[in-house]
Protein backbone atom coordinates (compact mmCIF):
# COMPACT_ATOMS: atom_id res chain seq x y z
CA UNK A 1 0.00 0.00 0.00
CA UNK A 2 2.88 2.56 0.77
CA UNK A 3 4.22 4.54 -0.61
CA UNK A 4 0.85 6.07 -1.57
CA UNK A 5 0.39 9.60 -3.26
CA UNK A 6 -2.81 11.07 -1.80
CA UNK A 7 -2.38 14.35 -3.78
CA UNK A 8 0.32 16.06 -5.57
CA UNK A 9 1.72 17.57 -2.26
CA UNK A 10 0.70 15.00 -0.02
CA UNK A 11 2.74 11.27 0.04
CA UNK A 12 1.97 8.36 2.44
CA UNK A 13 5.43 7.17 3.12
CA UNK A 14 4.14 4.36 5.53
CA UNK A 15 1.71 4.33 8.44
CA UNK A 16 3.52 6.57 10.43
CA UNK A 17 5.15 9.05 7.95
CA UNK A 18 3.24 11.81 5.63
CA UNK A 19 5.43 13.47 3.42
CA UNK A 20 3.96 17.17 2.35
CA UNK A 21 4.75 20.03 0.31
CA UNK A 22 2.70 23.46 1.30
CA UNK A 23 4.18 26.34 -0.73
CA UNK A 24 2.29 29.01 0.97
CA UNK A 25 2.61 28.40 5.15
CA UNK A 26 0.24 30.81 7.36
CA UNK A 27 1.01 32.86 10.09
CA UNK A 28 -0.68 29.69 12.34
CA UNK A 29 1.36 27.32 10.27
CA UNK A 30 4.98 29.05 11.47
CA UNK A 31 3.48 29.23 14.73
CA UNK A 32 2.78 25.16 14.95
CA UNK A 33 6.54 24.20 13.49
CA UNK A 34 7.83 26.91 15.22
CA UNK A 35 6.32 26.09 18.84
CA UNK A 36 6.45 22.44 18.77
CA UNK A 37 9.89 22.57 18.02
CA UNK A 38 10.50 23.79 21.91
CA UNK A 39 7.92 21.73 22.91
CA UNK A 40 9.44 18.76 21.04
CA UNK A 41 13.00 19.26 23.77
CA UNK A 42 11.43 18.07 26.49
CA UNK A 43 7.86 16.28 25.75
CA UNK A 44 6.63 13.77 23.39
CA UNK A 45 3.64 15.19 22.01
CA UNK A 46 0.75 15.00 19.09
CA UNK A 47 -1.28 17.72 17.76
CA UNK A 48 -4.72 17.13 17.60
CA UNK A 49 -8.10 18.63 17.19
CA UNK A 50 -9.06 21.53 14.32
CA UNK A 51 -5.60 22.50 13.75
CA UNK A 52 -4.53 19.03 12.18
CA UNK A 53 -7.73 19.80 9.71
CA UNK A 54 -6.72 22.93 8.95
CA UNK A 55 -2.47 21.96 8.58
CA UNK A 56 -4.04 19.74 5.85
CA UNK A 57 -6.09 22.50 3.66
CA UNK A 58 -9.34 23.14 5.71
CA UNK A 59 -10.72 26.64 4.52
CA UNK A 60 -11.03 28.46 8.51
CA UNK A 61 -8.95 29.30 11.10
CA UNK A 62 -8.49 28.79 14.62
CA UNK A 63 -7.14 30.82 17.79
CA UNK A 64 -4.96 28.16 19.32
CA UNK A 65 -3.57 24.73 18.57
CA UNK A 66 -4.36 21.84 20.94
CA UNK A 67 -1.13 20.00 22.01
CA UNK A 68 -1.30 16.44 24.15
CA UNK A 69 2.35 16.08 25.82
CA UNK A 70 3.76 13.53 27.69
CA UNK A 71 7.38 14.40 29.25
CA UNK A 72 10.63 12.76 28.16
CA UNK A 73 11.56 12.78 31.84
CA UNK A 74 10.42 14.28 35.16
CA UNK A 75 7.40 16.60 34.72
CA UNK A 76 8.88 18.89 36.97
CA UNK A 77 12.32 19.15 35.03
CA UNK A 78 10.49 19.35 31.74
CA UNK A 79 8.11 22.26 32.76
CA UNK A 80 11.12 23.95 33.84
CA UNK A 81 13.25 23.59 31.00
CA UNK A 82 10.13 24.07 28.89
CA UNK A 83 9.80 27.60 30.53
CA UNK A 84 13.72 28.24 30.27
CA UNK A 85 13.52 26.96 26.59
CA UNK A 86 10.36 29.36 25.25
CA UNK A 87 11.88 32.51 26.64
CA UNK A 88 14.97 32.04 24.38
CA UNK A 89 12.63 31.72 21.50
CA UNK A 90 10.56 34.69 22.31
CA UNK A 91 7.48 33.03 23.04
CA UNK A 92 5.59 33.29 27.02
CA UNK A 93 2.84 31.09 28.45
CA UNK A 94 -0.56 33.70 28.22
CA UNK A 95 -1.94 31.95 31.50
CA UNK A 96 1.02 30.31 33.58
CA UNK A 97 3.10 32.93 34.06
CA UNK A 98 6.58 30.93 34.96
CA UNK A 99 7.24 27.41 35.53
CA UNK A 100 6.94 27.27 39.17
CA UNK A 101 3.48 28.95 39.43
CA UNK A 102 2.54 26.52 36.39
CA UNK A 103 3.82 23.18 39.03
CA UNK A 104 2.02 24.54 41.29
CA UNK A 105 -1.27 26.19 40.82
CA UNK A 106 -1.68 25.44 37.13
CA UNK A 107 -0.91 21.57 36.79
CA UNK A 108 -2.38 20.53 39.54
CA UNK A 109 -6.01 22.37 38.88
CA UNK A 110 -5.83 21.02 35.28
CA UNK A 111 -5.22 24.47 33.82
CA UNK A 112 -3.53 23.88 30.41
CA UNK A 113 -0.52 26.14 29.76
CA UNK A 114 -1.03 28.50 26.77
CA UNK A 115 1.82 29.87 24.64
CA UNK A 116 1.83 31.91 22.44
CA UNK A 117 4.45 33.87 20.90
CA UNK A 118 5.94 37.12 22.76
CA UNK A 119 3.22 40.41 22.21
CA UNK A 120 0.73 37.95 20.84
CA UNK A 121 -2.35 35.78 22.76
CA UNK A 122 -3.28 34.54 19.16
CA UNK A 123 -2.22 32.03 17.92
CA UNK A 124 -2.01 30.36 21.24
CA UNK A 125 -0.73 26.27 21.79
CA UNK A 126 -2.93 24.81 24.13
CA UNK A 127 -0.30 22.48 26.24
CA UNK A 128 -3.03 19.14 27.22
CA UNK A 129 -0.62 16.69 29.66
CA UNK A 130 -1.33 12.91 28.92
CA UNK A 131 -3.85 11.20 30.99
CA UNK A 132 -6.25 9.15 29.68
CA UNK A 133 -5.77 5.86 27.46
CA UNK A 134 -6.80 7.61 24.76
CA UNK A 135 -4.34 10.62 25.04
CA UNK A 136 -1.50 8.45 25.85
CA UNK A 137 -2.86 6.39 22.15
CA UNK A 138 -2.76 9.71 20.20
CA UNK A 139 1.17 10.33 21.25
CA UNK A 140 1.73 6.33 20.66
CA UNK A 141 0.39 6.41 17.33
CA UNK A 142 0.85 9.74 16.34
CA UNK A 143 2.39 10.62 12.28
CA UNK A 144 5.40 12.25 11.24
CA UNK A 145 4.75 14.94 8.92
CA UNK A 146 7.67 15.94 7.30
CA UNK A 147 6.61 19.59 5.89
CA UNK A 148 8.89 20.80 2.86
CA UNK A 149 11.90 18.40 3.54
CA UNK A 150 13.24 20.04 6.42
CA UNK A 151 10.13 20.88 9.27
CA UNK A 152 8.08 18.28 11.42
CA UNK A 153 4.96 18.13 13.14
CA UNK A 154 3.50 15.46 14.89
CA UNK A 155 -0.56 14.63 15.29
CA UNK A 156 -2.64 11.73 16.48
CA UNK A 157 -3.53 9.24 14.46
CA UNK A 158 -6.23 10.39 11.65
CA UNK A 159 -8.77 7.83 12.76
CA UNK A 160 -8.27 9.20 17.04
CA UNK A 161 -8.63 12.93 15.39
CA UNK A 162 -11.99 11.83 13.28
CA UNK A 163 -13.94 10.11 16.18
CA UNK A 164 -13.02 12.92 18.17
CA UNK A 165 -14.63 15.56 16.49
CA UNK A 166 -17.51 13.38 16.22
CA UNK A 167 -17.96 13.54 20.03
CA UNK A 168 -17.34 17.37 20.20
CA UNK A 169 -20.31 17.05 16.98
CA UNK A 170 -20.68 20.87 16.16
CA UNK A 171 -21.03 21.52 12.65
CA UNK A 172 -17.26 22.72 12.84
CA UNK A 173 -16.47 19.54 13.96
CA UNK A 174 -18.05 17.31 11.94
CA UNK A 175 -16.78 19.32 9.29
CA UNK A 176 -13.54 18.60 10.25
CA UNK A 177 -13.94 15.33 10.01
CA UNK A 178 -15.61 15.36 6.62
CA UNK A 179 -12.60 17.06 5.11
CA UNK A 180 -9.77 14.78 6.71
CA UNK A 181 -11.14 11.81 5.84
CA UNK A 182 -11.87 12.74 2.64
CA UNK A 183 -8.75 14.00 2.15
CA UNK A 184 -6.85 10.57 3.47
CA UNK A 185 -9.62 7.78 2.67
CA UNK A 186 -6.93 5.99 0.90
CA UNK A 187 -5.41 5.45 4.02
CA UNK A 188 -7.77 5.90 6.99
CA UNK A 189 -9.56 2.83 8.56
CA UNK A 190 -12.95 3.35 8.72
CA UNK A 191 -13.33 0.57 11.34
CA UNK A 192 -10.74 2.08 13.43
CA UNK A 193 -13.21 5.38 13.29
CA UNK A 194 -16.13 3.09 14.36
CA UNK A 195 -13.72 1.53 17.51
CA UNK A 196 -12.70 4.89 18.67
CA UNK A 197 -16.25 6.59 18.49
CA UNK A 198 -17.57 3.56 20.21
CA UNK A 199 -14.97 3.85 23.18
CA UNK A 200 -16.10 7.44 23.43
CA UNK A 201 -19.54 6.59 24.20
CA UNK A 202 -21.32 7.80 20.77
CA UNK A 203 -23.60 5.48 19.08
CA UNK A 204 -23.00 7.21 15.80
CA UNK A 205 -22.87 5.21 12.60
CA UNK A 206 -19.76 7.21 10.74
CA UNK A 207 -20.94 6.08 7.44
CA UNK A 208 -23.70 8.32 7.27
CA UNK A 209 -21.39 11.34 7.58
CA UNK A 210 -18.28 9.99 5.78
CA UNK A 211 -18.82 10.39 2.12
CA UNK A 212 -16.87 12.15 -0.03
CA UNK B 1 -25.01 12.71 19.98
CA UNK B 2 -26.78 10.19 17.75
CA UNK B 3 -26.90 9.75 14.25
CA UNK B 4 -30.84 10.81 13.24
CA UNK B 5 -30.04 13.83 15.96
CA UNK B 6 -26.88 15.06 14.29
CA UNK B 7 -27.95 14.60 11.06
CA UNK B 8 -30.90 17.19 12.16
CA UNK B 9 -29.11 19.56 12.99
CA UNK B 10 -26.07 19.77 10.46
CA UNK B 11 -26.36 21.90 7.35
CA UNK B 12 -25.69 19.97 4.57
CA UNK B 13 -25.30 22.52 1.86
CA UNK B 14 -21.79 23.66 4.25
CA UNK B 15 -20.52 20.05 4.45
CA UNK B 16 -21.28 19.73 0.64
CA UNK B 17 -18.51 22.75 -0.06
CA UNK B 18 -16.48 20.61 2.45
CA UNK B 19 -16.32 18.08 0.11
CA UNK B 20 -16.08 20.33 -2.95
CA UNK B 21 -12.96 22.20 -1.35
CA UNK B 22 -11.75 18.72 -0.61
CA UNK B 23 -11.57 17.87 -3.98
CA UNK B 24 -10.41 21.14 -5.63
CA UNK B 25 -7.42 20.48 -2.76
CA UNK B 26 -7.00 16.76 -3.98
CA UNK B 27 -6.58 18.22 -7.93
CA UNK B 28 -4.80 21.49 -7.64
CA UNK B 29 -1.41 22.01 -6.70
CA UNK B 30 -0.73 23.67 -3.22
CA UNK B 31 0.93 26.37 -4.92
CA UNK B 32 -2.80 27.74 -5.29
CA UNK B 33 -4.86 26.31 -3.20
CA UNK B 34 -2.45 27.08 -0.09
CA UNK B 35 -2.06 30.73 -1.18
CA UNK B 36 -5.63 31.28 -0.78
CA UNK B 37 -5.76 29.16 2.63
CA UNK B 38 -2.72 31.17 3.84
CA UNK B 39 -4.78 35.01 3.08
CA UNK B 40 -7.42 33.72 4.71
CA UNK B 41 -5.71 32.50 7.77
CA UNK B 42 -3.00 35.35 8.08
CA UNK B 43 -5.98 37.95 8.05
CA UNK B 44 -8.02 36.17 10.64
CA UNK B 45 -4.63 36.39 13.35
CA UNK B 46 -3.66 40.12 11.75
CA UNK B 47 -7.36 41.34 12.74
CA UNK B 48 -7.96 39.11 15.71
CA UNK B 49 -8.46 41.02 19.52
CA UNK B 50 -4.96 40.13 21.22
CA UNK B 51 -6.36 41.32 24.62
CA UNK B 52 -5.59 38.75 26.99
CA UNK B 53 -7.27 39.69 30.16
CA UNK B 54 -10.71 39.78 27.12
CA UNK B 55 -9.36 36.35 25.87
CA UNK B 56 -8.68 34.25 29.14
CA UNK B 57 -12.36 35.56 30.15
CA UNK B 58 -14.29 34.39 27.04
CA UNK B 59 -12.28 30.81 26.99
CA UNK B 60 -13.51 30.30 30.63
CA UNK B 61 -16.97 31.53 30.27
CA UNK B 62 -17.19 28.54 26.91
CA UNK B 63 -15.67 26.03 28.99
CA UNK B 64 -18.18 26.60 31.96
CA UNK B 65 -20.88 26.48 29.04
CA UNK B 66 -19.67 23.31 27.48
CA UNK B 67 -19.02 21.34 30.56
CA UNK B 68 -22.59 22.04 31.43
CA UNK B 69 -23.91 21.17 27.99
CA UNK B 70 -21.36 18.32 28.11
CA UNK B 71 -23.25 16.90 31.62
CA UNK B 72 -26.70 17.56 30.06
CA UNK B 73 -26.14 15.41 27.36
CA UNK B 74 -24.98 12.47 29.70
CA UNK B 75 -27.83 12.71 32.05
CA UNK B 76 -30.15 12.86 29.33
Amino acid sequence: MFPIRITSDIIGLNSKHIDYSKKHLSILDEFAIDIASVINKFFSYAIVGGYVSILFGRSRGTEDIDFIIRPRNALENAIIYLFEEIEKYNFWSINCSNAVYALRECIPSKIRIRLARKNMVIPNAELKIAESKLDYESIEKRLKITINKNRQLYIGPLELNIAYKFYLGSQKDIEDAVHLFCLFKEIINKNAIQNYVSQLGLKVNINEFLKC
Amino acid sequence: MNSSNAKNKLDKQRLDFVRFWVEYIRKMSSDIWSKQQKELIDAMIKSANQNLKEYLRVKMIAKKIAKKLRDEKRAH
